[in-house]
């Protein structure tokens, strides 16, 4: 049985806003949409922003039939924290069969797996990192074998804007961390910072691929403002340098997505608006380039 | 051909040649002419030399020209930037001074600085400064291996740039911060997981003169 193994992409900064929700979902949308690709995408921020917009249909109303979906999985406890609950009691075989009541299917290419509150708790002293590590790496091996799921091409996490547990053992397994900066001073900052602490925090694991783009991209015309070139370029000069510096393999993408106010209805009314598709698309050929 | 009505070639040269120094002599003429009038003119009227001169006013700035290109204003700016680093900021804030309005504004304009209205020099300079101190801090290195006792002290107001290396990870802290601050959307004030870079460049956020 050839199961082609897919390839995982996790969204990280520390810094809050400048994308990662977003930028995960378009994603999501525009190579389910656009390519023969099966995606599953997880929210693994306790904030869930993506599984509140998703919750969410155009017009602030509820999505009646995930609401309902979701509801039973927390009944039937299948969601993430009950897998990381079952995975990380002491000795104990990791029981957790996956099938459509763990995964929501929002199109037939694009399945999600929903956030939920208790993932807070992970931040307490509830869990501890080594016995944490494993937990995705085991859990997307369950997906890959379950003989109810399809075979996904990408699995993409939306990450929380810190170190958690759980990012840690995304981090520790995926093939490509995906790094939206904006422009500006603050958000450009965090790049060097999340590098280095990247190499920390994951080490002794292989540190996986390292893909910073710009994301808010201010534009004048078709191209980025001088001020935004100007944090372009700042930041390709930081991931140069810090590839130079470690063994770590960080590349500045020549794609930017472009500040668009459009974007902020584009998971509720459940489409990349036109203007986006492009920039999108041409994101995503870099990141598969870079992947293979 | 040679003894038709038409000129040859060589005899057609000459008289355009000569019909040509005619007009020069001409021209020649005009413009002593002209010459004589602006003189009259100016002793007239008593117009000062240095209007109707063609000579330079170095009291305006505006008549002054940029003697840099946009590529070059770049070159020019990491050349400042890696002079910040090796040789003190007073030879770059020098560097700066020593430069024409024109020149830095070419370089204000490709680093993407905007003013309100018409920038000063110093508004100039300082922004310029302030970029260059965007670029020092971006990259400097929050190096969590190094330890405590070789942390510098970053009291030194504006040149952060020289103590680099010496930021230590704030961990735990800040991971709650971090996510009191997520979602909140264009939230510059985001706090970082690293405490002490909270040192912007003014001018990097102080964009008017
Ligand atoms: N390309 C963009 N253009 C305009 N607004 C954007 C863009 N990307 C994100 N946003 C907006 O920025 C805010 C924060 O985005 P979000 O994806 O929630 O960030 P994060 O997940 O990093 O906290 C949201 O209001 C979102 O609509
Ligand atoms: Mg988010």
């Amino acid at each position: 049985m050839a199961v082609k193994s897919p390839k995982t992409i996790a969204t990280i900064n520390f810094k809050g806003g400048v994308g990662k929700t977003t930028v995960t979902w378009c994603l999501g949308d525009v190579v389910s949409s656009f390519t023969d690709s099966k995606v599953l995408m997880f929210d693994l921020d306790a904030q869930m922003s993506l599984t509140q917009a998703i919750a969410l249909n155009e017009g602030g109303t509820m999505n009646d039939k995930f609401q309902k979906w979701y509801e039973s999985s927390i009944e039937r406890e299948k969601t993430i924290f009950d897998a990381l609950d079952k995975f990380a009691r002491p000795r104990q075989h990791f029981d957790f069969p996956v099938g459509f009541d763990f995964i929501y299917q929002l199109t037939e290419d694009l399945h999600f797996v929903p956030s939920v509150e208790d993932l807070y708790w992970m931040e307490l002293e509830v869990f501890d990192r080594d016995a944490v590590k494993d937990f995705i790496r085991r859990l997307l091996g369950k997906v890959a074998n379950s003989p109810k799921l399809p075979q996904y091409d990408y699995i993409l996490f939306d990450c929380p804007p810190s170190f958690t547990l759980l990012s840690y053992s995304v981090l520790s397994c995926c093939d490509l961390i995906l790094i939206p900066v904006n422009p500006d001073y603050f958000a450009s900052k965090g790049t060097n910072l999340i590098l280095n602490s990247l190499k920390m925090r994951i080490e002794p694991f292989p540190l996986p691929k390292i893909g910073v783009f710009m994301n808010k991209t201010k534009t004048y015309g078709n191209s980025p403002t001088k001020e935004t070139s100007f944090y372009m370029r700042e930041v390709a000069h930081v991931c140069a340098e810090a590839s130079r510096r470690q063994t770590i393999d960080a590349d500045f993408f020549e794609s930017w997505i472009p500040d668009r106010v459009g974007v902020k209805r584009a998971i509720t009314t459940g489409g990349v608006p036109g203007d986006l598709l492009e920039p999108f698309k041409e994101l995503w050929t870099e990141v598969t380039g870079y992947l293979s | 051909m040679s003894n038709g009505v038409f000129r040859e070639p060589a005899q057609e040269l000459e008289h355009l040649t000569g019909e040509i120094s005619e007009l020069k002599d001409l021209l020649r003429d005009m413009s002593k002419r002209l010459g004589q009038i602006e003189r009259h003119v100016n002793r007239a009227f008593n117009v000062p030399k240095t209007l109707s001169a063609k000579k330079k006013t170095t009291k305006k700035s505006f008549p002054e020209k940029a003697t840099i290109d946009a590529e070059q204003a770049l070159k020019i700016f990491d050349e400042l930037a890696s002079a910040w680093n090796t040789e003190n900021s007073r030879t770059v804030e020098d560097k700066l001074q020593s430069m024409t309005v024109p020149d830095l504004k070419i370089i204000a304009y490709e680093l993407g600085l905007t003013f309100k209205g018409k920038p000063s020099k110093k508004a100039l300079c300082s922004g310029i400064m302030g970029r260059i101190n965007e670029r020092i801090m971006l990259s400097k290195n929050t190096n969590i291996t190094q330890p405590k006792s070789k942390k510098t002290d970053n009291s030194d107001g504006n040149k952060v740039a020289s103590s680099g290396q010496g930021v230590i990870f704030k961990d735990e802290s800040t991971q709650s911060v971090g996510k009191e601050n997520n979602n909140v959307a264009e939230n510059n004030e985001a706090i970082q997981p690293n405490s002490s870079i909270d040192n912007v460049p003014e001018s990097s956020v102080v964009n008017s003169t």
